[in-house]
């Protein structure tokens, strides 16, 4: 393929060339200029009616996540032809800055479908769960058409903030670890959350789940500020619970009306941006250095005006 | 069973204050003097608990160890000529290699297999191709050794039917089938269905194998692929011996008397090149095993009593100026000897680069025959017994294996700790440690990183031309499919499914679908069928390799990692590499250290799942959108899948960096690089090196 421009883009997005749009979510990783330049030059001439269901998926490392959307993929796919694309996000290593993709391995049965995209995408060391990319590489999958967005993020608290204003409908996934799990969940966090999952409830693990289930209803029924919050016991393995699982994201979408997505975006824009300028978050060298160079840009500053008039 | 604890080990527990001169990869301290004076279990002698010094009470005075090569050419045809010939040169026992379509449970007309069928071994599809193999054989003399473990079913059924049809009953047969699970979710990767599932058709071979065939050795378990995969003495040591509980907690609960079937448990381990601690390693492992079995109250000594066969190190051979690998092999297979293995492979000086020839393997039998007629080595009987150096190396292995056990334990026994993918990981970081060790100079290798040769010469190899073995494969299955019985085959099937259900013995009802005519694909599907196809959990690791390259070679690091940099300020990204695994190939060690090594230059590295389709592969790159696919081919199956993969991303209009590594026969360069591929790393391969040469080429 040739080198991208706004044509091709266009192009691209309108036959459907899923080549086309693995390239341009290259370019929401770049780091170059020109690159979010002419993303977001993409961003002001492609109109797109489609309203995709965007879901987020997070949780601490090893909970399952990916063996889960794998799974649960695979059962929501069984009777129907949905076009649907999963991202996800690996932790790049802080020493070489190289990172190991491993989240696509686990999802060897979905990997092999036609109707499904997985794009793993490196953090870059932001925020250690969402990627800096995150935001863009989401709206181009809408664009694009799919009819489910999956987005598997790795929970380190602040991220679950930033993934949870990204997305439709908010998944939280937890071990069947009983009491100490609980504890180290802030309050803010659960309130953010339109799905609750206990997961791995199988085998030995399935006394422990329910208890732990038990747990979190009782403090789901507390703290929460949203009207349907559901806390749902899961098995990646059996499809435990992937029934209930389905009917809830069906109930979570009939009635949904997501607050103009063009907001949402350009806020998150900001936030990523006033977030690191910040001094709240962990310092991060890769996209620091992102920042300064875009700052000090009157054309990117100009780009991110416009974006934010939107509003 | 009381819980073997280390301080009931009677073993003098040597200790040495000495200097401590340098560490071992198995953390063993090695110092210049020892000055412990006491050697309490000399006074044991071989043929007794707790067999330290060796499994026999003469050794290899009354009987040398068994030669027996393993090998496995393409079609029964010509597997069975090379046994045969063999056979006529004064090997006793032989050896079958099955091709990977085997292995994994398919037929040679499944299309999965295009690229694998009979290139690392016999395809075996049916009865008839079974028969052929050992034609003109007779099974009642000869000791029969197969490695299979994901299709043990099929294969135990076809070669006890085989020998029904030759005249043979099932208990005069001998031999022994490999038939060790575990270890393949760890390194060997040729499993079919989960763990769970695949343990039950283990306990039921013993079950089958106690009652029917006496002779039998009914599992193998196996140390030799850890070693190869990159594991150091002690882990190999500790997950073997650990495995081989967990098998007898398998008979047991099975309802199998200890002493009905402990003495038909086998073992294999490698030998490396190591020479003291590999003969350490296998008195070690004599020694520990009987403590082990001791703990369920056996009555027959002979269930403790740990017999083995060995073989040399594949991997300790180069591809590089490769007369060496005979010495190497020698050297290795000495070790053996000394350590008092009951039988022995040793491996043809072309290892690295192809099956053997006819001449290479004549050279490798030979060197056994060498030590059995021509040098000593049969007249003693623990030779290294009462050296200072072995001794303390046998008791430090027996320390170490014992605090991977408390660890094991702590995990809840081996199954539990290989679900959790954990000795897989610590082999793995033990093979990123000797890829930085060789790759910094400080493991000397000769004729790779120390006394390179000025020209080397070249050496004919053998080839495999899959389109004919193909062919053949498929005629003859066509022709079966004509001439059986189907309603016979269908009712055969159906009771196999339903004894895979609920209850009944499998091996039995294997045996009676081959009869009425199934083949290993439709066999292994009807289990597949049931207990689903199991697929690994990949995780890669990060650190080790940088962290042990030393301090010698920090500027090269720093040299790659600025090249890195120096791309991403040029496009955007980092370089990005997918290593792909196409086909039944299943060594993944190269995927493995070439992934962890990249990703601690500053490359993304998306590590692709074993038995890709090039469709599958192309996918996966296109959607992450990947500057080079690096391809790990050990299997032979290059230069049928690369064509297609460069037509498919021709199709796809795609076009990043191709890149093939492993096992490539110099002859095949010039046919990959017309056929597209832009850069071969080829065995030996220094990392280091290979990441510049790559950033340059992007
Ligand atoms: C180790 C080994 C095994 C181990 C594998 C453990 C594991 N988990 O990987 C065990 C013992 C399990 C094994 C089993 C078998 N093996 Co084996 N094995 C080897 C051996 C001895 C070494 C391979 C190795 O790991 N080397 C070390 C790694 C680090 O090297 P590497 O993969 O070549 O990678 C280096 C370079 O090639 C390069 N590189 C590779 N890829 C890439 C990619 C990129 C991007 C870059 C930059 C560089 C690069 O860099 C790496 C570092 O230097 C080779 C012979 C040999 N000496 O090569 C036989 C060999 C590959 N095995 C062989 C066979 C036949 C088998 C079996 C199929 C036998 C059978 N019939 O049952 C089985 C089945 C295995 C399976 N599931 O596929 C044959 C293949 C024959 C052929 N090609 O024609 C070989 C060649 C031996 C022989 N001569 O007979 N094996
Ligand atoms: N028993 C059980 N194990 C699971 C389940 N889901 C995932 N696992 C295991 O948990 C480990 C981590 O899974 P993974 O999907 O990689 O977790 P992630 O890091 O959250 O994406 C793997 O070993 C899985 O096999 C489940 O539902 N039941
Ligand atoms: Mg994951």
């Amino acid at each position: 393929m040739n080198e991208l421009s706004i044509d091709t883009l266009i192009s691209g997005f309108n036959s459907n060339d899923k080549l086309v749009l693995s390239k341009a979510i290259s370019l929401a990783e770049s780091s170059k200029r020109e690159h979010l330049e002419l993303l977001y030059n993409f961003f002001d001439h492609y109109l797109s009616e489609n309203q995709a269901s965007i879901i987020g998926v997070s949780g601490p490392p090893g909970v399952g996540k990916s063996t889960f959307l794998d799974s649960f993929i695979s059962y929501f796919l069984k009777d129907k032809e949905s076009q649907v694309a999963v991202l996800t996000i690996d932790p790049s290593s802080e020493v070489s800055g190289g990172s190991i993709l491993g989240d696509k391995t686990r999802m060897e049965k979905i990997s092999k479908l036609e109707n499904v995209f997985i794009r793993p995408s490196a953090s870059q060391d932001f925020l250690g769960g969402v990627g800096l990319s995150t935001p863009e590489a989401i709206k181009l999958c809408e664009l694009f058409g799919f009819e489910y967005i999956f987005v598997e993020s790795v929970g380190v608290g602040q991220s679950e903030q930033l993934i949870s204003h990204l997305v439709d409908c908010f998944v939280l996934l937890v071990n069947p670890a009983g009491g100490d799990e609980l504890q180290g969940i802030k309050r803010g966090i659960l309130e953010m959350v339109d799905v609750l999952l206990v997961g791995k409830s199988d085998g030995e693990l399935e006394e422990k789940a329910f208890q732990t289930f038990t747990q979190f209803q009782t403090d789901l029924r507390l703290v929460s500020k949203k009207d349907v919050q559901k806390c749902l016991e899961i098995s990646s393995m059996s499809e435990k619970g992937f029934g209930d699982l389905n009917q809830s994201l069906e109930a979570h979408f009939k009635d949904f009306n997501r607050i103009d997505n063009e907001k949402i975006f350009s806020s998150i824009l900001f936030d990523k941006l006033s977030h690191f300028k910040s001094s709240q978050i962990k310092e991060s060298t890769e996209f620091n250095k992102v920042v300064d160079q875009f700052s000090k840009d009157s054309k990117f500053l100009a780009l991110l005006n416009k974006v934010s008039q939107i509003i | 069973m009381k819980k073997l604890k280390f301080e009931d080990l009677e073993f003098l527990h040597l200790k040495t204050d000495s200097n401590v001169i340098e560490e071992t990869l198995e953390g063993i301290k090695i110092s210049d003097e020892y000055s412990f004076s006491k050697f309490e279990h000399l006074y044991s002698e071989s043929g007794r608990f707790p067999f330290l010094r060796g499994p026999y009470p003469n050794m290899y005075q009354g009987r040398p160890w068994t030669i027996r090569q393993y090998a496995g050419f393409s079609t029964a045809e010509e597997s069975n000529q090379f046994y045969k010939n063999n056979i006529k040169q004064g090997q006793k026992g032989l050896s079958v290699a099955f091709d990977l379509a085997t292995h994994r449970g398919y037929d040679s007309d499944h299309p999965r297999v295009k690229s694998d069928v009979g290139m690392a071994g016999v395809a075996i599809d049916s009865l008839r191709d079974m028969e052929i193999l050992f034609d003109g054989i007779p099974l009642d003399k000869m000791s029969v050794s197969m490695t299979m473990n994901g299709a043990v079913l099929p294969i135990m059924a076809m070669y006890i039917v085989a020998a029904e049809n030759q005249g043979v009953s099932v208990e005069k047969l001998s031999g022994t089938i490999q038939n060790d699970i575990l270890k393949e979710f760890m390194v060997r990767n040729t499993f079919i269905y989960p763990p769970q599932d695949s343990m039950r058709i283990i306990g039921d071979i013993f079950e089958y194998t106690s009652k029917n065939m006496p002779k039998f050795n009914s599992i193998s378990i196996s140390g030799y692929h850890m070693q190869e995969a990159g594991a150091s003495a002690d882990l190999e040591l500790a997950f073997t011996l650990a495995d081989g509980l967990e098998y007898i907690k398998t008979g047991i609960a099975q309802g199998l008397d200890i002493d009905k079937f402990a003495p038909r448990l086998s073992f294999f381990f490698a030998i490396g090149m190591n020479y003291f601690m590999e003969i350490a390693k296998l008195r070690a492992a004599r020694y520990l095993w009987a403590n082990i079995v001791k703990q369920f109250n056996p009555k027959n000594p002979k269930s403790m009593m740990l017999r083995t066969h060995c073989q040399t190190s594949g991997w300790s051979l180069t591809a590089q100026d490769v007369n060496n690998n005979i010495v190497r092999t020698g050297v290795e297979a000495l070790a053996a000897v000394h350590g008092h293995t009951q039988s022995l492979h040793t491996n043809s000086l072309d290892e690295a680069i192809a099956l053997p020839s006819k001449e290479s393997a004549r050279i490798a039998r030979n060197t056994q025959i060498y030590l059995q007629e021509e040098t000593d080595s049969c007249e003693h009987i623990d030779p290294y017994g009462g050296s200072y150096y072995v001794e303390y190396l046998t008791d430090q292995l027996i320390q170490k294996v014992m605090v991977h056990f408390e660890e094991i334990e702590k995990l809840g026994g081996m199954t539990k700790a290989i679900e959790l993918g954990y000795p897989k990981r610590k082999i793995e970081e033990s093979a990123s440690i000797i890829q930085a060790k060789i790759d910094s100079g400080e493991q000397a290798i000769v004729g790779l990183n120390t006394n390179l040769a000025e020209d080397e010469e070249t050496i004919k190899v053998l080839k495999v031309d899959t389109s004919e073995v193909l062919a053949s494969q498929l005629n003859r299955l066509e022709d079966l499919k004509l001439n059986r019985n189907e309603s016979e085959l269908k009712i055969a099937l159906e009771e196999l499914e339903d004894a895979a259900k609920e209850k009944g013995n499998l091996l039995e009802y294997s045996v009676k679908a081959v009869r009425a005519g199934a083949t290993l694909g439709e066999i292994s599907y009807c289990l597949e069928k049931v207990f689903g196809r199991f697929s690994p959990k990949i995780s890669g690791i990060q650190g080790v390799y940088i962290n042990k390259v030393n301090s010698n070679m920090k500027k090269d690091i720093k040299e790659i990692q600025s090249l890195v940099s120096a791309f991403k300020e040029k496009t955007g990204r980092r370089p990005r590499l997918l290593l792909a695994k196409i086909g039944q190939d299943g060594h993944d060690r190269g995927q493995k250290v070439v992934a962890s090594s990249f990703a601690d230059f500053g490359f993304d590295v998306d590590i692709g799942p074993l038995f890709q389709t090039t469709e599958e592969v192309i996918k996966q790159a296109m959607e992450n959108d990947v500057h080079i696919i690096g391809i790990s081919s050990l299997a032979a199956g290059h230069l049928s899948f690369v064509p297609e993969l460069m037509h498919g991303l021709k199709k796809n209009n795609f076009r990043p960096l191709i890149v093939v590594g492993g096992v490539i026969p110099p002859e095949d360069y010039d046919t990959l690089y017309l056929q597209g591929v832009d850069l071969i790393f080829g065995p030996g391969t220094n990392l280091m090196n290979a990441a510049k040469e790559l950033i340059k080429k992007l």
